[in-house]
């Protein structure tokens, strides 16, 4: 009860005082939402990460020369296939197209790999020789659809006409924005790519435990061949944003000192108006820890509230306006990702550490601020 | 008479052992029983104030007992001391001490806040306050809206809200006209009846020869030079 | 070193609540040594004001101990994708074993802490300050047990590499594995649920006689068999309770409960477990305040407070952990390899 009655007189005083706290407010808001938009963005990259890899194969070997990925003869498939434990073997057709007419990268890709099940916005795959199906982006950018043609300019410079046939979308915009998919034949002439070489071969093993030691022997087999399995990838990908994130973590680290200071100016200067309240409050019976129960409500309150705005903020800049302001800072990311929207998301842990992250700092440059002000002598009040 | 406040030899001292010591208060040592109307009386900086603070359980004193009810308040832990005061003192200030930019009826309450009353009860208790008083009608206004025997009323319905046995008024005319003094006096007289013990410091003699007073006690230099009994 | 935010918001966050402990150690200091209640002093005064201070500021650590525990445990189930192997916080855990002792050292602060504001609690019941010299002095232990959670912490993220292959509740949890954790869940199903129940209906039998006699053995014994309770609930946690809850042989992570897919029953289970502890320990310990006579009659309306709640949250917890071993359809005696 008396909690209660407490924390209303809290709210009210706070009401009193909205301008100044509003101040406070915003400043604290910005802070988190800072904050929340860099973990936001890094976590929404790595669900997307994790659905482009969700689907990829267990095992994919490349082949290595002078360092670099070369194609890869089709007979190591054959020798692939004869190593006890593996269960299929699939070579691979894929390839980067750079658009000069829009300036954008597409992914071109053999029409029966097995992908991610695409989700047909309109028409069908492509079934026959000179047809395609598109991603959204691609349909976005050139503005077409199905009927419509793709012209693509192959190795020998010469313009390949595809007629469109279907436009897809899948779960995660960053799989499928950039897709061009190609009948398998199509594919390997409009690269060049000779007959009895591929770009990558996938490999599936009947116990995904023996992943590893089926990579070594690989390896072992073919010394010129790169076996990468997925929970490496994935845990690649998941090291680089942590590493990313970490960064941005410092920077925004540097904001909230520079709030902590505001927060411990603001509650150290308080007004003569607010020390004579709590004179009176002290001198009608308030005891001292009924005023730092009072100031704990305040912080609460306000924490609450920044919180709250700061992380509408995020949601609506990351989500809704594709976390423009921190694109320059990440740019390592956009070099990695087409343009692409990310899928919103809200995650408890997240919010968890956000908080964590910003409401002790100011509480604790506000506890002996808050401590100070309530300790005032109940004896002020009566010499005014 | 049974004996309420009892002070034996309270001294007060301000910033001991340092340059700008200062012993506002020397030996003072009284007894003021149930029901009595107390005058402190004197020029300003005798003292009046700080022996109110000291028996109103606003301060301890540098050395002396003092009980409040049979208890030794001298040597009590802040919170205890608090305890005290919200359960048995009102206060009325001399400049009144209300929240300007809330409303009458929360400034009446404030008292009850960090006690374990009910919403409900509190406010019904305020009503009943601000009606005795004939300002209910003010109930919602801001206090900066009101006048200054307004004021006044809202103070001593804040000092009454926790049923106090004692009141006690520091120069509770300084900023009043006499017609507003003189209503005062009689709502004192109101809360004297209610069988309340007042004790009030002044140097406005409209307060300190009016018929209601039991007792004026005289101070000089922080000690009691004389008392009188009309 | 992972540059997780989670492990940065748990390593700075520890960080702030030790650099306060230091500072409400230092005051503890001061107040310690010039404390003097019989003197009228304005520096008394100033004294006392501040121990205002420094509990203010344990309340607060005391709050951030308890949700950093949650945020320890959540933050272990996030980066659990890192290591080869791991498929729940265990994993992480395993990855590098340093990580039980930052765990077991949250726990003891935890305790440490709460045990300290009631220590204040009773302090301010008083009108004569009987605690003040013993609490402050108190205070300078806890200060430390946050400087070694902090320590054990930061060595547990700092060995950690995504690399590390690592064991999980499954296949190394079990008897073959190593460290406190494996052993617990390799320890018989069958004489755990024994020894549990045992110690359960031992600790609520310890009430009654603290309940109705002052003889003060009775609450050190109330003490000892809370101590005891609490241990071994933590290892029938691991050894079978979660078995029950996840209607698994083979899975025996004490942190999944905390989950939605077991409707969040960690947390009232939890809650329980600690705060039953909590009171169970809180008579034993405080016996010694029954000697200062400005607290005895306080204490022994406390005490059976505390007795009655330490029974309440207890009961309560038992009641949480059998109803999915009496009415769940997971039965242990399926998997008769699993009993022994
Ligand atoms: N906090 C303080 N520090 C030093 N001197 C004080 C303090 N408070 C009051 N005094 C001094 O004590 C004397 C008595 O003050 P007070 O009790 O307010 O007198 P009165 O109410 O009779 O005018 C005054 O001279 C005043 O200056
Ligand atoms: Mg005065």
């Amino acid at each position: 009860m008396r909690h209660l009655k407490i924390l209303e007189y809290a709210l009210s005083s706070l009401w009193r005082r909205k301008y100044k706290n509003m101040a406070i407010i915003l400043v604290y808001a910005f802070t988190i939402a800072v904050l929340a938009s860099i973990l936001f963005l890094t976590h929404a990259l790595k669900t997307e990460a994790s659905f482009l890899l969700a689907e990829a194969p267990e095992l994919v070997v490349q082949r290595v020369s002078a360092g670099r990925h070369e194609l890869i003869p089709l007979e190591y498939g054959d020798r692939i296939r004869k190593i006890p434990g593996v269960a299929e073997v699939h070579p691979r057709f894929w390839g980067y197209y750079y658009d000069a007419l829009v300036e954008a990268n597409y992914t071109l890709l053999e029409a029966n790999a097995d992908h991610t099940p695409l989700e047909m916005l309109d028409g069908h795959l492509p079934a026959a020789p000179g047809e395609c199906a598109i991603g959204s982006g691609v349909a976005a950018v050139r503005k077409i659809g199905p009927g419509d043609d793709l012209i693509l300019v192959d190795s020998t410079n010469m313009g390949i006409v595809f007629e469109v046939t279907g436009v897809f979308r899948s779960p995660s915009d960053l799989l499928t924005n950039d897709l061009v998919i190609l009948d398998r034949a199509d594919l390997i002439e409009f690269f060049g790519t000779p007959p009895d070489l591929a770009t990558d071969i996938s490999v599936r093993v009947n116990n995904p435990k023996e992943i590893n030691t089926i990579a070594e022997k690989i390896k072992r087999q073919m010394p010129d061949s790169r076996p990468i399995s997925r929970s490496e990838i994935l845990r690649t990908y998941a090291a680089v944003f942590n590493w990313r994130s970490g960064m941005m973590l410092s920077v925004f680290a540097a904001a909230l000192v520079a709030f902590c200071i505001l927060a411990w100016d603001k509650a150290t200067g308080i007004s003569a108006e607010e020390k004579r309240e709590i004179g009176i409050l002290k001198a009608v019976g308030w005891e001292t820890s009924d005023i730092l129960e009072l100031k704990f409500w305040e912080g609460m309150a306000v924490s609450l509230t920044s919180l709250l705005l700061g992380l509408l903020a995020a949601y609506v800049h990351v989500f809704f306006l594709g976390a423009t302001v921190l694109t320059p800072v990440i740019k390592g990311w956009s070099v990695l990702f087409p343009t692409f929207r990310l899928i919103p998301f809200i995650d408890p842990y997240q919010i968890l550490v956000i908080g964590f992250l910003t409401v002790p700092p100011y509480v604790a440059s506000t506890v002996i601020p808050s401590w100070k002000a309530a300790i005032t002598d109940p004896e002020t009040a009566m010499r005014g | 008479m049974e004996c309420l406040i009892q002070t034996e030899n309270v001294s007060k001292t301000y910033n001991a052992r340092r340059p700008d010591e200062f012993r506002a208060l020397e030996d003072i040592s009284l007894r003021i029983g149930q029901g009595e109307v107390v005058v402190l009386k004197g020029p300003s900086g005798s003292g009046k104030t700080t022996l109110l603070s000291l028996i109103g359980c606003m301060s301890r004193p540098t050395a002396g007992s003092i009980l409040v009810a049979g208890k030794n308040v001298a040597k009590l832990p802040e919170r205890f001391l608090t305890r005290t005061r919200q359960r048995t003192f009102g206060f009325i200030f001399q400049q009144f001490n209300l929240l300007r930019d809330i409303t009458v009826m929360e400034n009446v309450l404030l008292p009850l806040y960090p006690r374990e009353t009910r919403i409900g009860e509190m406010q019904e208790r305020g009503r009943t306050l601000l009606v005795q008083l004939g300002i209910e009608s003010k109930q919602h206004s801001k206090v900066y809206q009101l006048s200054g025997g307004e004021q006044q009323r809202v103070a001593i319905a804040r000092a009454l809200i926790n049923d106090p046995e004692i009141v006690i008024a520091d120069e509770p005319t300084a900023h009043l006209d006499s017609k507003l003094s003189v209503d005062l006096l009689g709502i004192l007289d109101n809360i004297n009846r209610m069988g309340k013990t007042i004790l009030i410091a002044t140097h406005d003699p409209l307060v300190y020869e009016h018929p209601l007073i039991t007792r004026t006690i005289s101070m000089r230099d922080g000690r009691i030079e004389g008392v009188s009994t009309p | 070193m992972i540059l997780h935010p989670g492990i940065l918001a748990l390593t700075c966050g520890t960080a702030l609540v030790l650099l306060m402990m230091i500072y409400a150690s230092a005051l503890a200091v001061k107040i310690v040594l010039r404390w003097d209640f019989s003197s009228s002093s304005e520096e008394q005064l100033v004294l006392e004001r501040k121990s205002y201070l420094v509990s203010t500021i344990v309340n607060y650590a005391l709050g951030f101990e308890v949700l950093s525990l949650f945020l320890f445990i959540f933050t272990l189930d996030e980066i659990h994708s890192l290591f080869v192997g791991a498929m729940c916080a265990t994993g992480s855990l395993n990855a590098n074993p340093i990580g039980w002792y930052a765990l077991y050292a949250k726990i003891v602060a935890f305790f440490a802490a709460a045990l300290w504001i009631a220590l204040n609690y009773l302090d301010g019941k008083a009108e004569d300050f009987p605690l003040v010299k013993t609490k402050f002095r108190w205070l300078l232990l806890l200060t430390p047990l946050i400087g070694l959670e902090l320590y054990l912490q930061v060595a547990y993220f700092l060995g950690l590499h995504p690399e590390i292959i690592t064991s999980c509740c499954g296949s190394l949890f079990s008897s073959a594995g190593n460290g406190i954790a494996a052993e617990l869940a390799g320890l018989p199903a069958k004489s755990m649920m024994v020894a549990f129940y045992a110690a359960g209906v031992l600790f609520l039998l310890g009430a009654l006689p603290c309940l109705r006699r002052p003889s003060a053995s009775f609450r050190y014994l109330f003490t000892l068999l809370a101590a005891l309770f609490f241990t071994l609930a933590i290892a029938a946690i691991v050894s079978f309770i979660s078995l029950y809850i996840y209607e698994l042989p083979t899975h025996h992570c004490p942190f999944d409960i905390f989950q939605k897919n077991y409707h969040f029953i960690g947390y009232p289970l939890y809650l329980c477990l600690f705060g039953g502890t909590l009171f169970g320990l809180m008579p034993g310990l405080f016996q010694g305040i029954k000697r200062i006579p400005s607290l005895k009659q306080e204490m022994e309306r406390m005490e059976k407070k505390w007795v009655l709640l330490a029974v309440l949250l207890i009961s309560s917890f038992i009641l949480i952990v059998s109803w999915p071993i009496l009415f769940g359809h997971f039965k242990l005696a399926d998997y008769p390899s699993f009993i022994f």
